[in-house]
């Protein structure tokens, strides 16, 4: 009786202490703090416990603790490299907390593991759209490129990632692969926003300038989008038009007050119009705005010249001297010799 | 002018390719013509046309290139070729018994008669030392670079001459391009790519080299007076073409040079033997967008008959073929956008250049020779291409131009000479072609439009470089200034061809000396050679 007694203490004590079973009972009872704090326990002393990994995810689900969730997920991938839902949680719960590149890497890897399942390509495409316009907002075209062709390799209709795949081909001058993006896009999606715009300055970037007057034109009365008048202008402008581009310029001007492009686009218009004493405040707005670009330095220098203000061009003359010669001067190491 | 424009209209103007049965065979090379890994392989060179034997009968000289691995060991075994006009067609290659023995890595040539004895001597543009070959005036030349102290070298690129100092004999502007060390070449890194695609590096981020004039000092001998004239370049601008005219009409001659990446200079001609830069108050250092282009070529002649001296140069691809209306008072206009140069050459990476009247209508049109530098492009599809047709745009008399049907065979064309080689009134244009042998475009436009030709004969300068020539036919008035060198890298015609459309004669022919003097004939019969001399 005693030694049988003494068993049972036994086995309730070891069911006591085993933070395995501790933390399935708490589940049971709704006790996610002491399930928490039981499964993270039990994860560490038996990592092949499968179970209790699934559970201790569950239990940051149900907390709505997003970030442990996240690490907790990554743990099972880590541990569980064949469990598909540890990657379907931790590609979920990374890109909804914006770490696309964790996101896109998990479930890259689940993709390769399990090419079928239906429910990771979205999710994949959704993490690799998510990277690339990080990188495309941070400037990184050729990392965005390569993001936005793996998203739309894996939601060939996803309209999103076929615009932003298009903007990043054109910032790489890679005009025509843009064009096809833009092309596939509007095929799919004739009304999706911007989609003429990006297309129309990819046209205009070819030098297709009627077609870009078109598609602009078709952006402006869709949208009314400021920037779709300064690239019209542009586009007018290499028709030879200087008439059509002006009140486009004038447009952009006022709708896009601090964009250098506006105005020194505008300032063009007026000095080929003969508006010369509207061009140099246009000219020096544009200055003020982008003071790194030669182009409108170099436009009120010869304004300048010819209205025999030689002394006030001379020192803008340098300036813009200068700040071409830094574009076009190798710094060390810019440049291999064999 | 209307009767002029409607000649124009039916009778299209039509090229024949006739080099293979004309015999100009010369494979022109310049490295590996498939990778082009270094600019040095490239940028391609010129052609000239040259009288050497005063037969009536233009020839021509075409400089070769070279390979990396020939040129590091030593064993140059490319040569340019001298090809003499046989009168009936055909060409044949007179190099050896010219004595044309040379052999470097050439980029571009000019024919000018530096000695004033009537023949037109001849100076080579290499990768390396220049050479300046005198013309015996018995079919052969012979080497005077030494004593001439002519030898740039440099990268040179072009040559042009004119009389700037107005003494009577021809000086000569070198235009240099980079500072290149064939046993150190630059082979990647920020400036070595092209939309993504690796390519040859340069010329951003290499260092430029400076020009060169030389004065002529009348004894066979010539001094370097760059730094003093102001034309040195101090800046290390990539310098390709290069060409004399009179832009301000003040009688001496001003120089465009046609940098590469680099803003353009505009020497306007001081005439106290200085010049001073005036390209950006006359509005050809850059664009009219304010960004300096990529520029190879230039024409220097009146495209608008008013008689002021435009410009036209050629640019890179994914930029336009500048056309700079002179419209007086020293300042020229971008006119490039409403001629319609902006959209349809956007894709051409062009090289020579020449306003020529092909159609005889009164009216100079526009020839431009293109080609690619990046055989790379091939292997992308960018839209652009490494062979690229030439293009010709036809003078309508407005502002726009109208490109011309039936150029289409496409090669990667760099420098073009024009000549009438057949004597028929038509002006006919060669071309060099990379890694091949070169082109040969005879003009065969039909239709009875008519013609003039004027040779002159100077005093001193004895080809006239520098007159004006002004022509009055059919209400109509024309000018050319002879030039020595232009286009990219070469040399034109010394005779000045005149289309006089439906005129059977031009009621008069004025020649400006350069000096001063002035010759005028009246009632001139069309459709023949007229030599017009300078009084003593």
């Amino acid at each position: 009786m005693l030694r049988c007694g003494l068993v049972i203490y036994f086995v309730l004590l070891a069911m006591a202490a085993d933070p395995c079973i501790t933390g399935i009972e708490a589940v049971k009872r709704r006790d996610l703090a002491a399930a928490e704090a039981a499964l993270g326990e039990c994860t560490k002393l038996q990592p092949a416990n499968l179970e209790a990994q699934l559970m201790l995810c569950g239990v940051y689900q149900l907390q709505g603790n997003a970030a442990a969730l996240l690490a907790a997920s990554l743990d099972g991938v880590n541990r569980f490299p064949e469990e598909k839902r540890f990657y379907l949680t931790a590609g979920t719960y990374a890109g909804r907390q914006g770490q696309f590149s964790q996101a896109a890497k998990v479930l890259d890897r689940a993709l390769a593991k399990w090419p079928d399942e239906v429910k990771l390509r979205p999710l994949a495409a959704s993490a690799f759209l998510g990277l690339g316009m990080e990188a495309l907002d941070k400037g990184d075209n050729t990392g965005a490129e390569k993001s936005l062709r793996r998203a739309v390799q894996l939601a060939p209709d996803d309209a999103e990632a076929l615009l932003n795949l298009g903007r990043a081909q054109h910032n790489l001058h890679r005009s025509t692969e843009a064009l096809a993006s833009f092309d596939r896009l509007l095929k799919l999606n004739p009304q999706m926003p911007l989609a003429r715009f990006h297309r129309g300055l990819t046209l205009h970037t070819l030098g297709e300038a009627d077609a870009a007057v078109e598609e602009l034109s078709r952006e402006i009365d869709a949208s009314g989008y400021a920037p779709a008048y300064l690239v019209r202008a542009l586009a007018f402008i290499a028709k030879g038009d200087w008439a059509a581009a002006m009140p486009d310029a004038e447009t952009a001007a006022q709708k896009l007050p601090d964009d250098a492009k506006a105005h020194y686009t505008r300032a063009r218009c007026l000095l080929r119009l003969g508006r010369e004493k509207d061009a140099e405040p246009a000219l020096r707005r544009a200055i003020e705005l982008n003071p790194g670009d030669p182009a409108p330095l170099n436009a009120l220098v010869r304004l300048l010249l010819q209205s025999g203000r030689q002394d006030e061009a001379a020192p803008l003359a340098r300036k813009a001297a200068d700040l071409a010669k830094k574009e076009r001067t190798a710094a060390k190491g810019e440049i291999r010799f064999q | 002018m209307r009767i002029l424009l409607l000649l124009a209209a039916l009778a299209p103007v039509t090229f024949v390719d006739k080099a293979r049965e004309a015999g100009l065979t010369l494979t022109v090379i310049n490295g590996d013509p498939k990778e082009k890994k270094f600019l040095i392989e490239s940028i391609g060179g010129g052609i000239t046309v040259i009288d050497y034997n005063n037969d009536g009968w233009m020839d021509l000289y075409i400089p070769n290139g070279s390979t990396i691995a020939a040129y590091r060991a030593g064993r140059n075994t490319a040569r340019g070729a001298l090809y003499r006009n046989n009168g009936n067609g055909t060409f044949s290659d007179v190099t050896a018994a010219a004595a044309l023995t040379h052999r470097g890595w050439g980029k571009g040539a000019l024919a000018f008669d530096f000695d004033n004895d009537g023949y037109q001597d001849l100076y080579i543009c290499n990768f390396g030392r220049n050479v300046l070959y005198r013309n015996k005036g018995n079919g052969t030349f012979e080497d005077v670079t030494a004593r001439s102290a002519t030898g740039d070298p440099r990268w040179s690129s072009s040559a042009a001459a004119a009389d700037y100092d107005n003494d009577g004999d021809l000086d000569l502007f070198v235009a240099n391009y980079l500072d290149y060390d064939l046993h150190n070449l630059p082979t990647e890194g920020k400036f070595c790519l092209y939309q993504g695609i690796p390519v040859a590096c340069g010329p951003r981020g290499l260092k430029g080299a400076g020009d060169t004039l030389y004065r002529n000092n009348g004894d066979g001998t010539f001094t370097d007076v760059s730094k003093q004239a102001g034309v040195d370049d101090a800046a290390g601008y990539y310098g390709l073409g290069s060409a004399w005219g009179d832009y301000d009409n003040d009688g001496d001659p001003d120089l465009f040079v046609a940098n590469d990446s680099t803003p353009n200079y505009l020497y306007r001609n001081n005439g106290d033997g200085t010049f001073a830069d005036v390209a950006i108050a006359a509005g050809v250092a850059f664009g009219e967008e304010g960004h300096e282009q990529a520029c190879m070529g230039v024409e220097f002649e009146d495209i608008d008959n008013d008689g002021l001296l435009d410009l036209f140069v050629t640019n890179f691809s994914e930029d336009y073929n500048t056309l700079y209306r002179n419209i007086g008072k020293g300042v020229f206009r971008d006119d490039s956008h409403a001629a319609g140069l902006v959209t349809d050459s956007w894709r051409d990476l062009s090289w020579g250049v020449g306003f020529f009247d092909f159609n005889n209508d009164g009216l100079k049109d526009i020839f431009v020779a293109n080609g690619h530098i990046y055989p790379q492009v091939d292997r992308h599809p960018i839209r652009i291409t490494y062979k690229q047709a030439n293009k010709l745009y036809l003078n309508t008399g407005g502002v726009k131009l109208q490109r011309a049907p039936g150029l289409d065979a496409a090669k990667s064309s760099r420098g073009a000479a024009f000549a009438d080689f057949n004597n028929d009134g038509r002006m006919d244009i060669a071309v060099v072609e990379m890694d091949e042998s070169p082109s040969l475009l005879m003009n065969q436009t039909a239709g009875d439009s008519h013609w003039l030709m004027v040779k002159l004969e100077g005093a001193k300068n004895r080809f006239g470089i520098g007159a004006r020539i002004t022509v009055k036919a059919g209400g109509v008035t024309q000018t050319r200034e002879v030039k020595a060198g232009g286009s990219y890298a070469g040399a034109n015609d010394p005779r000045q061809h005149f289309g006089l459309g439906a005129a059977t004669q031009a009621e008069e022919i004025t020649v400006q000396w350069p000096g001063g003097k002035r010759t005028r004939e009246t009632s001139v019969k069309a459709d023949r050679v007229v030599t017009i001399r300078e009084s003593e």
